[in-house]
């Protein structure tokens, strides 16, 4: 038998079909199943339970998700944007600061959490520090239930460190794409530094500006390593609720609740940055 | 407007010196081309005059007015690139008003120059559109838009022509000349092409290995280039360079030997180079001044339609000669007599490559 063309282009994408199948749609259909079905019956039993249950956490650790979400994300990107547009000139030394600051890319969240841990805890690297440089008398608590604000900062810091790497990579290579021309060109026509950056580079490098913040908001709200290790459910956090729903309640269909609220907020949040940063006009030239 | 002074200028790069103490004098209004090979430091002398580079030492005056260590926003250039820099995320209008809104001009000033310089190059109807929707001449037009609409004291131009095809580059040539014309404004445009600088130019600096080899107008730097580097380089197809020795008042060049009706004084024994431009070689027709009468044979002959590139051997050196016609005996083989002006024959030091005066005649 021959194959006519469009029979071959179905044998060409069913890879990637299968794999979708395998790996996407059928996980979210169970997990759909899971959630809102209870012995066969549609039932809205977990949603009750999320919203209902003074075992449940989830008001809580929604707000959380999103609070540290809101707070590490423009933070990291303000930062990585300053050091790739500081690394963008060469100089002696750039190389040793590039690798510096890429190194958390190779960390793990729970490796970057525990290294923290060991620098903020009150015999940690920090208190040390202080102490023996005479500024404290007493090490400063950051951990345990009490201390809330303070274990929020300790994720901000130990988040900001560990995933500004990754958007660091993609602004700098977004910033090298650039043409220096074109950068020039507003030096000379008399820019000011912040009018350079504000009316060229960065309308130039919206495309690196919007992958990256898809990437960062999409795991972003997966958080749960550090969490996990800095505070445990003190803050709770949607990923760490699953976890802690599947693995000490036992509670399946909670927990595929919990994995389908992620992938919705993910989703919408995806869809508001492609459609706001969309940049039209920067496919062909540069 | 006004005139450009560089003095002293050296730039040093890490370890290489790519400009090696350059000494110009720009005059107000007029059209400077830099000339010469890549690498000879045209264009870094040119981001010297926007300040996009610093000098290693040296000073750069605008009129009276040391610039040297100004950045390029207080410098009042503008410049043309030759990637044209136009930005992608503006319209062209808006590529256009940028150098106007960044000086903080009134909207309706703003309206009216962008469509004075739109006019000006004949963009008017592309205003409302995005540089990916242009062609590379209509980028390079709305580059130049931009450089004008701000009356620049200095219009620095960076091989604005090198990206555009062959046709359109010889039609911008005189378009731009024209334009400075218009405008007025001093000009200072960097190429590595002779037949462009010579059309554009009030006066050509020619470099190589950063240094400035001779500085003159079009006609001075073909008819009387400083050095072989300058006979080299201007003109197309390449002067006749040959290398020869003086010996008791007779020139000899491998293979044969060539007497001068009046020998010049300052032509004294010794190894020269002697250089002769190929459209000054006439194949047949003898001329009335003093010349030069050599035999040789038609090793190749190129057919350009309007002219002849001829190969002649003489002795054992081959002579290049350009003629608008051939007489009719002439072909591959055939014996010929050429003959060469005397004032058309240039001299130069074999060791220096330097230009020797002749005290007999001048031109």
């Amino acid at each position: 038998m021959r194959l006519t063309p469009k029979h071959k282009a179905f044998l060409l994408i069913a890879p990637a079909f299968i794999y979708m199948g395998f790996f996407i749609a059928y996980p979210l259909s169970e997990a759909i199943y899971l959630s809102f079905f209870e012995e066969g019956a549609l039932s809205l039993a977990n949603i009750r339970y999320l919203v209902g249950s003074p075992l449940s956490k989830f008001t809580e650790a929604f707000r959380y998700t999103l609070t540290i979400t809101a707070i590490v994300i423009p933070i990291e990107t303000a930062l990585a944007l300053l050091i790739a547009l500081f690394l963008y000139n060469s100089f002696k030394g750039r190389d040793l600061i590039l690798y510096m600051v890429i190194i958390p890319l190779t960390i793990s969240d729970v490796a970057a959490g525990l290294i923290w841990y060991s620098i903020l805890t009150s015999n940690g690297f920090m208190n040390n520090l202080l102490i023996s440089l005479g500024l404290i008398d007493q090490p400063i608590q950051v951990f345990g239930s009490e201390f809330k604000v303070r274990m929020l900062l300790a994720i901000v810091v130990t988040e900001v460190w560990r995933s500004m790497a990754i958007v660091f990579v993609i602004l700098f290579a977004g910033l090298q794409l650039l043409s220096r021309d074109l950068i020039e060109a507003a030096e000379v026509f008399g820019a000011s530094w912040m009018q350079k950056l504000t009316k060229i580079i960065l309308p130039m490098l919206k495309p690196s500006l919007q992958s990256a913040l898809i990437i960062r908001t999409l795991f972003a709200f997966q958080i749960f390593g550090v969490v996990w290790i800095l505070a445990g459910r003190n803050i709770p956090v949607l990923a760490g609720e699953a976890y802690y729903e599947l693995t000490e309640l036992r509670h399946e269909g909670v927990a595929a609740l919990y994995a389908l609220i992620i992938a919705a907020i993910s989703l919408s949040f995806g869809f508001i940055y492609i459609r706001t940063l969309r940049a039209r006009h920067l496919e062909v030239t540069l | 407007m006004a005139g450009v002074r560089l003095e002293g200028i050296v730039k040093r790069f890490g370890r290489t010196t790519a400009l090696k103490g350059i000494n110009l004098e720009i005059r107000d209004g007029e059209i400077m081309v830099l000339l010469g090979p890549s690498g000879c430091g045209k264009t870094t002398t040119l981001r010297i005059i926007a300040g996009l580079e610093k000098p290693t030492e040296g000073r750069v005056f605008f009129d009276d007015r040391e610039v040297t260590n100004l950045p390029p926003k207080d410098r009042n250039i503008s410049m043309v690139f030759q990637s044209y820099a136009v930005w992608p995320h503006m319209k062209v209008y808006d590529n256009i008003a940028f150098p106007l809104k960044i000086k903080k001009v009134r909207d309706e000033e703003i309206r009216r120059r962008v469509k004075w310089a739109a006019e000006l190059l004949q963009i008017e109807e592309l205003l409302d559109r995005y540089p990916h929707q242009l062609s590379g001449g209509q980028r390079q037009r709305v580059a130049v838009a931009r450089a004008i609409v701000v009356e620049p004291e200095v219009l620095l131009m960076d091989e604005p022509l090198s990206n555009l095809d062959a046709l359109l580059r010889v039609k911008m040539r005189s378009e731009i000349k024209k334009l400075q014309r218009k405008v007025g404004v001093t000009m200072v445009y960097v190429t590595h092409d002779q037949t462009e600088a010579m059309v554009i130019a009030d006066r050509i600096a020619v470099m190589s290995e950063g240094q400035i080899m001779q500085v003159g107008s079009p006609q001075e730097v073909y008819d009387d280039p400083a050095n072989t580097f300058v006979a080299g380089f201007i003109g197309s197809p390449q002067m006749n360079l040959i290398k020869a020795r003086v010996v008791d008042g007779v020139i000899e060049i491998p293979g044969y030997e060539i007497k001068l009706s009046n020998q010049p004084s300052t032509l004294t024994g010794g190894n020269i180079v002697i250089g002769v431009r190929p459209e000054k070689i006439q194949i047949g027709d003898k001329p009335s001044g003093p010349h030069v009468e050599m035999e040789g044979i038609i090793d190749f002959i190129e057919n350009l339609g309007a002219d002849y590139i001829v190969h002649v051997k003489v002795g054992d050196t081959i002579l290049v000669a350009k003629t608008t016609s051939l007489p009719e005996h002439v072909n591959i083989g055939t014996r010929t007599k050429i003959y060469i002006e005397e004032k058309h024959i240039h001299f130069f030091d074999s060791k220096t490559g330097t230009k020797i005066k002749l005290n007999t005649t001048k031109k």
